[in-house]
């Protein structure tokens, strides 16, 4: 048995009362080390499952002997019943007389309660609770397992991989998009889902009102909807008979005819759900669909992935190099949906649990200096008979009544806390409209607040009960002071919370760290004073036909006359487009092929043929359509050769642009320009281009991921990529305050173009907001956990100062300097701190380790920020110990003596 | 309830009192292996935590159908210089063991009678 966990398990005997434990004590002892041994030769897990039973049934048994017990001293009396009553009133009572006391302690655990239950709750929605879906435990998703991961399904494999299968109940594919969707000349954007049959089977979704859609318009394609409730409620008005308002989207008119219930959106936010075209992308290497399925009845996720490998084999075999597919990848949906956040939130959570740690101690601190004051109390109750156990069990009590206060107050900080915290959150928290304060929550906080009631219970009756009556009473109350062992335990849990906090703010000063290095990354282009302008041009008759002409060419006129527009802004010098704008996931990337002369190719096939033939002639590239005004706006300097021109009108050789890291990889120790292009898979033309230079190197994906090399096409010459959302930046002074005007110039040329405007520091920001999110909470914590150990040193080192200002006084009027006193004050408070900080690092070094993943250009271990915190910490802890030091040496002499 | 404490074990005894009985009436035991005979007994399904082990040996005791007992003298009598305390089954408690266990043999009886065993309809 370790010395840990004899110490625990000694802990936890104290929940029985003194004669128990004089009885069996040393046998209880005994047969814990016997069932440790045993448990720990099973393993960690094994012996901490151990150990959780062992403290339950300790405290639960230690309880009901208190309660009713099997041994009892000679000379009680009164029904338990009693007892309880009698020890609630005198808590309430006592805790009356000390206001001050009571309001510092519940703050205290009101803090530590509510920031682990706020956690708790979100930790709860967003991990712990199952899908809102029947059997959720069997959804999954499905991915095509290709080369170094899994990508989307292609029509035809997600096809074959359905018909083939047997351990699906249902399986649908689906895409989704956000929107504009038109109801009565309204406009507004809704997360669309484009779904295939089955989808509903798959969630086992019925509609509250109306239908789903069948099969036969499934087969067709036909133009019918599903809508959530929420957005039947607020865009169609509630009205029962769904088919009389049609709703419209790109340049389709939809009727409704079902609505499903809220709450089972998916994916996440969806508002309407179509059938998806039947006819779009018969690929098998078009990667366009998410996949979903419902395990049959008795099928485990292991089986249907053997039967999923076996199916991808033989696809594999059969199609050979026309398929990407080698593998099929399958996970469930929930661990697919917050597997990304799990690590930042039970970080988080662990965060909270320290900070309640330091809470605790800090209560403990104040109940045990307290007892002590009120030791005369204790010993004359003792001396007219009342029981050592009945004086521990009033003590429990006190402690379950600051505990339950504490827990009442931490929950309605909780219920605060969770609405900052989900305001704070970045909107990239999956299931975070889940989140609430809820019965599972209700029970964490009460079971936090019953165990920290135990704890402090525990550890302030037996140090205040132990002490000897006839020593208290002969003292009569002329010091406050509390045994060695006492003053020992005060000690012990000061040098723990600062721990704790050095724990924490090392947390803290580690992602601190991470986020200034990120700061100082340089993305490679400007990141602010430009706005950003979001624009979605549908590439269909949803566009007044007579007003911008038919189609792309329809597209290209309003972006054209859109851009003049904006140029024409007071104050814009430079308006540039893109298709896919930095940060914004846009971007699509993908194989291109180098050619020797421009005719090489003249059609997809023979793109493939030659891909096929000669592989050392592919590259590959993140694809991206710009105008010469993006890179001038942006601020991406140009390196080598020139940007687009007035040569590269439409009807000239396409002209591209590469950033520099693809130029260096595609051709080390050549010059990229000059190089001849052949990009057509991407938007269908097969005009070659040619690079006429290079550009510097963008960190698109967001600072902390390496910039990918780039290809820019010249958005005059290829506009088909820009069909659908493409970008708007604007540059110029004062051009942060053009939104207004912008919106209204959008307004004028394409009233019913959704667009939207943002600042360029916005986007930017918000790309940081996780980092940001989790570093504002673990800072909190950690500042107040520094708060909370401030306090616990300064109450500590006053009660030391005070119990000996006797010793002070006598060394005063003996000459003693006050130099010297301060000094040996502040040597008192240092030692505390000092053990603190030791026992702290070494937690800290390896509890950091779970932060890896969060780090960036930063290590766990590092030392520089361990030196700092520590430092920080102690010159706090001084600060806290000087000023009762300080007071010491301002005893009075004469009246300290006569005390 | 007016008084508080417990005197006796309810009659049908508990699964937990019964084991213990059970195995304290083939030889004198001490705590582990009291735990470990009970454990081995019921085939893991009666696995008592020490603090509920104690309270049933403390119970049991003052019913007195238990009580400490010296050590077997093959045993070793000390653990890490503490005495190792054994327990043994009092003729009260053997008494009370053999009421307990006929009165399940009986209830055994009707469930036997009523085909609720051995491949019987339900």
């Amino acid at each position: 048995m370790s010395r840990v966990s004899g110490f625990v398990f000694g802990l936890l005997l104290r929940a029985f009362p003194a004669e128990f434990r004089a009885r069996y004590g040393a046998g209880m002892r005994e047969t814990f080390a016997a069932r440790w041994e045993e448990h720990r030769a099973l393993g960690l897990l094994r012996l901490a499952g151990f150990m959780t039973r062992t403290a339950a049934d300790m405290l639960v048994s230690g309880l009901r002997e208190r309660v009713r017990p099997t041994v009892t001293a000679p000379g009680a009396g009164a029904g338990w019943t009693d007892r309880l009553g009698q020890d609630l009133r005198f808590a309430g009572r006592t805790l009356r007389k000390s206001p001050g006391f009571a309001t510092v302690t519940i703050l205290t655990l009101g803090l530590g309660i509510g920031g682990a239950t706020a956690l708790f709750s979100v930790v709860e929605a967003v991990l712990l609770r199952p899908l809102p879906f029947d059997e959720p435990e069997r959804l999954v998703r499905l991915w095509e397992g290709v080369e170094g991961g899994r990508s989307s399904f292609s029509t035809l494999n997600f096809r074959d991989v359905r018909d083939r299968s047997r351990s699906f109940e249902a399986v649908a594919s689906y895409g989704v998009a956000s929107t504009p969707v038109s109801v009565g000349g309204q406009v507004s954007r809704v997360s669309v889902g484009f779904v295939s049959e089955a989808f509903f089977d798959v969630f086992r979704v019925e509609p509250v009102l109306g239908r789903r859609i069948t099969s036969e318009e499934f087969a067709t394609g036909a133009p019918v909807a599903v809508v959530a409730e929420s957005f039947w409620r607020s865009r169609l008005g509630a009205d029962p008979n769904l088919g009389a308002t049609p709703i419209r989207s790109g340049g389709q008119v939809y009727t409704v005819v079902g609505v499903a219930p809220d709450g089972t959106a998916f994916p996440r936010g969806a508002g309407v759900w179509t059938p998806r075209d039947p006819q779009v992308g018969e690929s098998r290497t078009g990667h366009n669909w998410q996949v979903v399925g419902r395990l049959a009845p008795g099928v485990t996720l292991e089986a249907a992935r053997t039967e999923l490998s076996a199916i991808a084999a033989e696809l594999e075999q059969q199609y050979g190099d026309d398929t990407d597919m080698v593998a099929v990848v399958a996970a469930p949906l929930l661990e697919q949906m917050v597997g990304s956040v799990r690590p930042m939130l039970l970080i988080l959570l662990g965060a909270a649990g320290f900070l309640l740690v330091v809470a605790c101690a800090n209560v403990t601190n104040l109940l045990l200096a307290r007892g002590a004051a009120r030791r005369t109390e204790v010993a004359v109750r003792q001396a007219v008979g009342a029981g050592r156990g009945r004086l521990a069990g009033q003590f429990l009590i006190e402690a379950l009544v600051l505990s339950l206060a504490g827990g009442a107050l931490g929950l309605v900080l909780a219920t605060l806390g969770v609405d900052a915290l989900l305001a704070l959150e970045p909107g990239q928290l999956p299931r975070a409209d889940e989140v609430g304060v809820n019965l599972p929550v209700l029970a964490f906080a009460l079971g936090v607040s019953f165990f920290t009631a135990a704890v402090l219970g525990l550890l302030t009756s037996s140090r205040t009960a132990d002490d000897e009556v006839h020593a208290v009473l002969a003292e009569s109350g002329r010091s406050r002071a509390g045994g060695a062992r006492t003053r020992r335990v005060r000690s012990l849990l000061t040098s723990l919370q600062v721990a704790m906090t050095l724990v924490l703010l090392v947390g803290a000063g580690l992602l601190a760290q991470s986020f200034l290095r990120l700061s100082a990354v340089d993305p490679g282009y400007r990141t602010s004073g430009a706005l950003v302008i979001d624009a979605y041009v549908p590439s269909s008759r949803s566009f007044d036909p007579d007003a911008v002409g038919e189609d792309a060419r329809g597209v290209a006129r309003v972006r054209d006359v859109l851009v003049e527009r904006l140029r024409g802004l007071p104050g814009v010098s430079e308006v540039g487009i893109t298709n896919a704008f930095p940060l914004s996931g846009r971007g699509s990337n993908g194989g291109f092929l180098v050619l020797e002369r421009p005719d090489e190719v003249t059609d997809i096939e023979g793109f493939i043929r030659l891909a096929q033939e000669d592989p050392a002639r592919l590259g590959n590239a993140e694809y991206r359509i710009a105008s010469t005004g993006y890179f001038r706006a942006m601020d991406i300097p140009l390196v080598r050769g020139r940007l687009f021109d007035a040569r590269d009108e439409p009807g000239a050789p396409h002209a591209a642009v590469v950033s520099e890291s693809l130029a260096e990889s595609r051709w080390p120790g050549e010059d990229a320009i000059g190089k001849i292009i052949q990009y057509g898979n991407m938007d269908g033309d097969i005009r070659p281009y040619t690079v006429v230079g290079v550009v510097g190197d963008t960190r698109d994906d967001g600072l902390d991921a390496e910039p990918n090399p780039t290809f820019y096409g010249n958005a005059l010459q290829r506009p088909a990529s820009l069909r659908g959302t493409f970008s708007l930046v604007l540059v110029g002074a004062d051009v942060e305050r053009l939104g207004p005007a912008v919106q209204a110039a959008v307004r004028d040329v394409a009233p019913d173009v959704p667009v939207q405007v943002r600042t360029l520091e916005d986007i930017f920001s918000s790309s940081l907001a996780q980092r940001r999110f989790s570093l504002v909470l673990l800072g909190a914590f950690a500042l107040v956990a520094v708060l909370l150990a401030v306090t616990g040193i300064y109450g500590v080192i006053s009660y030391l100062v005070a119990q000996r200002s006797r010793e002070w006084a006598i060394r005063l009027a003996f000459g003693a300097g006050r130099v010297d006193i301060v000094r040996q004050v502040l040597v008192g408070g240092l030692a505390l701190v000092v053990a603190g900080v030791v026992v702290g690092s070494a937690v800290a070094l390896a509890a950091t380790r779970v932060l890896e993943g969060l780090l960036y250009g930063v290590a766990a271990t590092d030392a520089s920020t361990f030196i700092a915190v520590a430092l920080l910490l102690t010159a706090v802890s001084l600060l806290a110990s000087y000023v009762p030091a300080a007071r010491a040496t301002r005893v009075d002499p004469a009246l300290a003596m006569r005390e | 309830m007016s008084e508080g404490r417990e005197r006796e074990p309810a009659a049908p005894l508990s699964a937990t009192d019964y084991h213990v009985l059970m195995v304290l009436a083939e030889r004198d035991l001490y705590g582990y292996a009291i735990m470990k005979a009970v454990e081995a007994d019921s085939g893991g399904a009666v696995s008592p935590g020490i603090g509920s082990l104690y309270r049933i040996l403390a119970r049991l005791s003052s019913a007195g159908w238990v009580e400490e007992a010296p050590a077997p003298s093959e045993a070793p009598t000390e653990h890490r210089g503490h005495p190792r305390q054994y327990y043994r089954l009092t003729p009260a408690g053997r008494q009370a063991l053999r009421d307990e266990s006929r009165r399940l043999e009986s209830v055994l009886r009707l469930a036997r009678e009523r085909k609720l065993l051995a491949g019987g309809s339900p």
